[in-house]
């Protein structure tokens, strides 16, 4: 462990930066098919050969790849997927310059505070999240919330098929009325306004500190994204979208800041990992497709 | 004459930024400025190092490139975002997608509706999941930003397919139907303030598995997406269409009114 811990250390910023944004492309770099091969291979390179990641040719290939094939599907592309566009166009131009881990840094701190400004905003303004109302409706008609909705409320899952079975309806024409009333009780209506503050609190809070950069301290930084991954992402499951963040979040971990950038790369490991105990019935059902054929 | 300044440095010894640059400030022999010494073990912490004035100046112009040289993915986030509210505003873009980060903000169902006049002037219901399988990219980034154009090459797209006329329980709306219905059924509180359609009804299919089913020749198709949304006010899914919609008639599209 010790020794572990010395490695980590060790590590120049820029070069576990670098190494991690190598990997990223390979494991969540591509939504379209076709790309996915070629950002592999090329993620690939960059993890055994390092020093290519000190070329800017390497990220610009990457870049210029994300945007033909992404950019043709602009309107169907996750935005994480996006996001970490940006992110490898800061790599292109940081290591085209001496001053690599300050673009580096400098890029990650404004990235993160302004996409969690960009969703704090769309909650803020798009009409349906300060009543509660959007946190209501996942929270009733989302299957990644309805089993949370069933532990933290009591009501019962036969209930919360209600809003399944609307949308279902309404979808496939057997239901026509244009308003529909769903069985709900306070007990939702509490924890959905609950969870709306919640949310824009820690998003509001991520935008402040990561715009403010180095005027607030690297622990207030990351304490706030950490908190926000724990508690927000193992129930909406975007394990992706912290992977990106996390990944941006290492270059604003300076070298003495052993402890945070522990913290960051367990963050990292948990992130990769949470899909794991969702999907435990379909890993056992497949071993045992397997061995039955 | 030198002076000399610390600096926060990387181990490659490329001078990042002058934190203080005069926190110590002494006379050095020229032969000194190649003579950094380690203040510390730690090989990533600080460094003395001895430079002549115009090499500060110039770690300052490098650091101030720096800063602006980061402003440019964000620069490019920023404008993004905000082409992509405008979108949002003007052409129905999808708040979860075009990277303006609006996911889990605002519902997002949205589902097609189809209307096919046969030359008896008889409508039916299309089963717009039969269209999503033949034609899942153009389903899709119709339902991401819909447009008068899309619309109508989904209308095209539908008319040029063999529609045949099944009930609803056959089609491949039927699954997601029967379930539904089963539930709202089970459910006699809820289920009192429903009006749900004839299971039996007909609709349009362009599945090709059922080919003995009698064919439609559509006069007119009436091409429409609708959006739901939530308010925690009533506790109620309200539907609402998405624009006007267009319909199809004697070769021409246009919006409905």
């Amino acid at each position: 462990m010790t020794a572990l811990t010395a490695v980590i250390r060790g590590l120049p910023r820029d070069e576990l930066v670098l190494r991690m944004s190598a990997v990223m492309l390979m494991i969540d770099g591509a939504q379209a098919e076709a790309l996915l091969g070629l950002l592999t291979v090329l993620g690939g390179l960059g993890v055994v050969f390092p020093r290519v990641l000190r070329r800017p040719a390497f990220w610009w290939t990457a870049v210029g790849l994300t945007v033909v094939f992404h950019g043709a599907k602009w309107f169907w592309i996750y935005n994480h997927k996006i996001l970490f566009t940006y992110w490898t166009i800061a790599c292109a131009l940081a290591v085209s310059r001496p001053m690599t881990i300050h673009i580096l840094a400098k890029s990650a701190r404004l990235l993160i505070g302004l996409t969690f400004l960009a969703a704090f905003s769309w909650k803020l303004f798009g009409g349906h999240f300060l009543d509660g109302s959007y946190m209501h409706y996942l929270m009733l008609c989302n299957q990644k919330f309805v089993p949370w909705t069933h532990w933290l409320t009591g009501v019962s899952m036969e209930t919360l098929g209600a809003c399944d079975a609307a949308l279902r309806a309404l979808d496939s024409g057997i239901l026509a009325q244009d308003v529909t009333p769903l069985p709900t009780d306070d007990a939702i209506v509490n924890v959905s306004l609950f969870a709306s503050y919640y949310t824009l609190a820690v998003e509001g809070g991520i935008a402040i500190v990561f715009l403010l950069g180095e005027r607030v301290r690297a622990w207030w930084r990351h304490a706030f994204l950490w908190l926000f991954i724990l508690s927000v992402y193992p129930i909406a499951t975007v394990p992706a979208f912290a992977l990106i963040v996390l990944t941006m979040s290492l270059a604003d971990i300076e070298e003495g800041h052993t402890r945070l950038r522990i913290g960051a790369l367990i963050m990292m490991a948990l992130s990769v990992l949470s899909f794991v105990p969702r999907n435990v019935p379909r890993y056992l059902s497949l071993i045992g497709d397997f061995f039955t054929w | 004459m030198s002076r000399c300044a610390i600096f926060r440095g990387d181990p490659a010894g490329a001078v990042i930024a002058a934190e203080s640059p005069l926190d110590w400030q002494g006379e050095a022999s020229s032969s000194s400025a190649t003579l950094c010494r380690t203040l510390s073990q730690d090989a990533f912490a600080l460094y003395v190092g001895v430079r002549r004035p115009s090499a500060l100046r110039g770690n300052r112009s490098q650091a101030s490139l720096a800063r602006r040289v980061a402003l440019i993915p964000a620069g490019l986030l920023v404008i993004v975002y905000l082409c992509q509210v405008a979108l949002t505003q003007t052409h129905d873009l999808l708040p979860s997608k075009g990277g303006g980060f609006g996911m889990y903000s605002t519902p997002d169902h949205r589902f097609f509706e189809f209307e096919v006049t046969d030359s008896d002037s008889k409508t039916y219901r299309g089963d717009h999941k039969s269209f999503y399988a033949s034609h899942w990219r153009l389903y899709q980034r119709t339902m991401m930003m819909p447009s008068e154009e899309l619309l109508c090459a989904v209308a095209s797209a539908w008319r040029e397919s063999t529609l045949r006329r099944v009930p609803i329980t056959d089609s491949m709306l039927g699954p997601s139907a029967q379930a539904a219905r089963g539930w709202l059924e089970s459910d006699e509180e809820w289920g009192a303030d429903l009006t749900l359609a004839d299971p039996s009804e007909s609709v349009v299919t362009s599945d090709d598995t059922h080919s003995s089913a009698s064919i439609v020749t559509p006069a007119s198709i009436r091409v429409r997406i609708w959006q739901t949304r939530f308010s925690a006010a009533t506790g109620a899914l309200h539907r609402e269409p998405l624009g006007q919609g267009i319909e199809w008639k004697r070769g021409r599209c246009e919006a409905l009114p």
